[in-house]
């Protein structure tokens, strides 16, 4: 009965999940037309899958397809219904199949592909975004990409595992697999910067220590198609490192705060246990807006408005990166809390009262290109003439020499008055070779968007 | 004759600082000391330009008579050495009584050497100032008694009012003071581009520590070298100095400890002892690209390239790019090369040892004549090097740097000059200032071989040596 209801069942509505309605083939070559729905099975998702692993090893697993029945030959008169039906999974053709793993690789990454960091530096870092090639083949491994002060870049996995920063608040570590980018100073007035996977940004002297067996103390170490280099670390310029999957894991802690500091470092941690010291009581950081330091003085804007005094003991406040190491900073050198997770501004933040106050004008020739800034603009003496716009809300954006641009677009969904507006735009800024910067544009309080 | 010869130790004269002028003398009861050596000598003797003190003159030498020997004694003079004046006096011919003296005759100029104790207080004390300040002269031409702009508290004087004090300037919020005090911080410990090193205090004359928005600390040695990084203060046990704290004993002598964030700028005193050990022939000057500029030795006093060496006597300059070294040799030759090694090592004097890698490496001055600071400015004559200032009471303000100039971007408007060669200069309303005069120096007379340029912008100062375009 359930194979010849799956014989003639066609489908022709996109499901909820967007898919499209396609043609499927059971093994005897028998078509309908339906929509996949869900995939239930316990060990889908991985990306190693094939089909014949899937064949031996998911007897179990079912397909759910909404499928239309049609009930006569006119579909204006007699229109089909839908019905959702779970077919297990070995009986769908091979083709099918790998539709099917492709399709529950994507939406089990789905999320994944939403929060990771894909372009860092206005660059895009390598990802993995299909279960395989066009062709059917698996995907070649992803490489980071490294550049060189020579102007020459390569394609490579870098095996230093570990990387030490000595900032101006601190020395620490921090893990490759934590890492989105390094960003090389050139000893002048631009100091060397890591970019954590989680936008996180931290300057200062990196240092790359040795890792006995493995790496060599101030080389960068990585394996090629041509096997394994080493590279003086002066000699690099800029490292892209490659989305890992596994790399959000464990961030993202409901404790955590998103920490501004006066050099315009910022990072994600949890502060003080994530309880704020006010006077002779605690207070969670989920009941706090955003904490503002001012000279001596810090003030703590709680979420319903109220407004308290910060009452650390010590000097040197104890907190844990979510990139993994426990630091304690000097009051000092902070500037700001955020406390709400919605609001993590990158770089330095820009209030816009309106689409216009933000607007910026490129060279029609030359894609994202500043044109110039006038001295009233909100981003005078922020940007500059030649500035390079090279993202936008973490993406690659497109300035065509007609038309709306991303930039257009991300100022209109910021102002949108229909929908739900974004919450910020953030812009990469390339200035020459050697500077990168951010930018946070929000809408100025009160704005009405 | 005989009391004269007695008396009159006729030395050769040796070599002093400033030539003192002829002054008049008193002796110990406040009398003319003229007529006191008219009264021994018998002749018209005029005192005297000092030329020399010594504080263990051999008392034999000065042939004086018992009576005066024990008079002496009994003031505390040893037996066998006292101390000495030495005088230049006008010694005038003795005058025959049967001749008419139509004119007083020429004087000869004698060295004398006389007791101290012969002297009043008032002349004792002139004669302690001015050998105390003439065993120091080495030491003041020198040392560097402007760091930063400011003028290093230093003891210029024997009978100066003291002790010296280090200048700490915090700050709090946006208010800025600052404070006199010792700090006790025996150690400062470096995170620069090039490496990570320790630096005794005892060699420091300034540090300018980055502000809260960014940039490095800045540490100057009392040789004028500049190294630039993270700084942090290492805790230290023998001071009792705790990791991340200033710790100073202030006027009063109580300890005080600041965190070093809270600390903006450091001018320590001039010590005595601070250049002991510095300053060897066999020393080069490395300027690396970001700016840092060091006194160094090579180990083995050779520089090691691929099969073969250079000796640094032999060695005028080393220029490298892209840590590639162009050797100028004394004998006028320029020899390629390469060094064997990718990290460079030196022996600073000021203390560490350290390993640059090549490429951060500009130059590598041997010759001891040659030592610029900060960005060296190239120049024909003074007009490629004019500034206009703008008057009082903004002293040594850039009003203007002209687009010809030879500063080209490295000076700007605002920047104000703190510092020629070393002293804080001079920028009266009217009439020739310290730059006009300096650059009159270098460029007409050629009498200096440079001029070094500290440049105030902002919080901040760097150093530009001008020096004339065929070079120093």
């Amino acid at each position: 009965m359930f194979r010849f209801v799956f014989l003639v069942l066609f489908l022709f509505e996109a499901s909820l999940s967007g898919e499209h309605v396609r043609e499927w083939k059971n093994l005897k070559g028998q078509v309908i037309k339906a929509t996949l729905q869900d995939f239930k099975t316990e060990s889908a998702g991985e990306g190693k899958d094939t089909v014949a692993s899937a064949n031996k090893s998911r007897k179990d697993d079912l397909v759910q397809l909404e499928v239309v029945i049609p009930r006569g030959k006119t579909v204006e008169k007699e229109p089909s219904h839908k019905k959702v039906y779970d077919i297990p999974f070995p009986d769908f053709s091979d083709d099918d199949k790998e539709y099917i793993l492709d399709w529950h690789w994507s939406r089990h990454r789905q999320a994944f592909f939403d929060s990771c960091l894909q372009v860092v530096q206005g660059e895009q870092r390598a990802i993995r975004t299909t279960r395989r090639t066009k062709e059917g083949e698996p995907p070649k491994p992803l490489s980071d990409r490294v550049y060189l002060r020579d102007g020459s870049e390569i394609d490579g996995v870098v095996k230093n595992s570990l990387f030490s920063i000595h900032t101006t608040y601190g020395e620490f570590d921090l893990e490759l697999e934590r890492l989105a980018s390094i960003q090389f100073g050139d000893g002048l007035s631009t100091h060397d910067v890591l970019t954590g996977v989680n936008k996180n940004r931290f300057s200062g002297f990196l240092g790359f220590p040795a890792s006995p067996g493995n790496t060599k103390a101030n080389f960068l170490t990585f394996e090629t198609v041509n096997g394994a280099r080493e590279i003086r670390r002066e000699e690099v310029l800029r490292i892209i490192f490659q989305v890992r999957e596994e790399e959000l894991a464990g961030l993202y802690h409901d404790t955590s705060v998103s920490v501004r500091l006066r050099n315009n470092d910022y990072f994600d941690a949890t502060v003080h246990g994530g309880q704020l010291p006010v006077g002779n009581r605690t207070i969670l950081v989920s009941e706090v807006k955003h904490v503002l330091f001012e000279g001596t003085q810090s003030a703590v804007i709680l979420k319903n408005g109220g407004r308290e005094n910060l009452s650390f003991p010590e000097e040197d406040l104890p907190m844990k990166l979510d990139l993994g190491p426990e630091i304690k900073i000097f009051q000092g050198h902070l500037d700001r809390l955020n406390c709400d997770p919605d609001f993590r501004p990158i770089g330095t933040v820009i209030e816009a009262e309106s689409e216009r106050a933000a607007n910026i004008s490129f060279e029609s020739d030359l894609p994202g290109r500043v044109r110039s800034i006038s001295s009233s603009s909100i981003f005078n003496e922020l940007l500059q003439k030649d500035d390079r716009i090279v993202s936008i809300n973490g993406r690659i954006p497109e300035f065509p020499d007609k038309g709306d641009d991303s930039y257009e677009k991300a100022l209109d969904a910021l102002f949108n008055k229909k929908k739900e507006p974004i919450s910020h735009v953030e812009l990469g800024v390339q200035r020459g070779k050697q500077l990168f910067f951010q930018i946070t544009i929000v809408r100025k309080d009160g704005t009405d968007a | 004759m005989r009391k004269l010869v007695l008396l009159l130790i006729i030395i050769a004269v040796s070599p002093v600082g400033a030539e003192e002028g002829f002054r008049p003398w008193k002796t110990f009861k406040g009398t003319d000391f003229d007529a006191f050596l008219k009264n021994i000598y018998k002749r018209d003797i005029e005192s005297g330009r000092l030329i020399g003190y010594d504080p263990a003159f051999p008392a034999e030498t000065l042939k004086l008579s018992k009576e005066q020997m024990e008079w002496l004694q009994s003031k505390g003079a040893g037996e066998k050495s006292l101390r000495a004046v030495k005088l230049t006096v006008k010694v005038y011919p003795q005058a025959d009584p049967n001749v008419r003296k139509s004119k007083k005759s020429e004087p000869k100029q004698v060295d004398m050497d006389f007791p101290l104790l012969f002297f009043s207080d008032e002349d004792q004390g002139y004669v302690l100032d001015w050998d105390w300040r003439q065993k120091r002269q080495t030491f003041f031409d020198s040392s560097l008694q402007v760091v930063l702009g400011e003028e290093r508290d230093m003891q210029k004087e024997r009978r100066q009012p003291g002790p010296q004090y280090d200048l700490i300037y915090l700050r709090e919020g946006s208010r800025s003071f600052k404070i006199k005090g010792v700090v006790q911080n025996s150690r400062f410990a470096l995170r620069s581009n090039y490496g990570r090193f320790e630096v005794n205090r005892d060699r420091l004359a300034g540090i300018q520590f980055r502000d809260e928005s960014g940039g490095l600390d800045v540490v100057i040695g009392v040789n004028n070298n500049r190294l630039s990084g993270f700084l942090g203060l290492p805790a230290d046990p023998n001071t009792g100095a705790r990791i991340n704290l200033l710790t100073y004993e202030g006027e009063n002598g109580d300890k005080q400890e600041v965190r070093k964030e809270k600390v903006s700028r450091i001018i320590f005193r001039v010590r005595e002892d601070e250049l002991n050990g510095l300053g060897g022939d066999n020393t080069v000057y490395v300027r690396l690209k970001n700016g840092d500029a060091f006194d160094a030795r090579i180990p083995e006093g050779e520089f090691k390239l691929g099969g073969r060496s250079e000796r640094v006597a032999d060695v005028r300059r080393v220029v490298i790019k892209d840590g590639i070294p162009t050797f100028m040799l004394k004998t006028g030759s320029n020899p390629p090369g390469e060094f064997s090694t990718p990290d460079l090592p030196f022996e600073l004097e000021l203390g560490p040892q350290i390993q640059i890698y090549s490429k951060h490496l500009e130059q590598i001055s041997c010759e001891p004549t040659y030592r610029p600071v900060g960005r060296i400015v190239e120049a024909s004559d003074d007009g490629d090097v004019r500034l206009s200032f703008q008057k009082n009471p903004a002293q040594g303000k850039v009003l203007s740097v002209s687009s010809r100039s030879a500063f080209g971007t490295l000076m700007e408007k605002g920047d104000r000059i703190v510092s020629i060669n070393g002293r804080i200069p001079e920028f009266p309303t009217k009439g020739d200032d310290s730059y006009e005069l300096a650059c009159e120096a270098l460029f007409e007379g050629k009498t200096i071989p440079k001029i070094v340029l500290g440049v105030e912008r902002g919080t901040h100062v760097f150093h530009l040596t001008i020096i004339r375009l065929s070079g120093v």
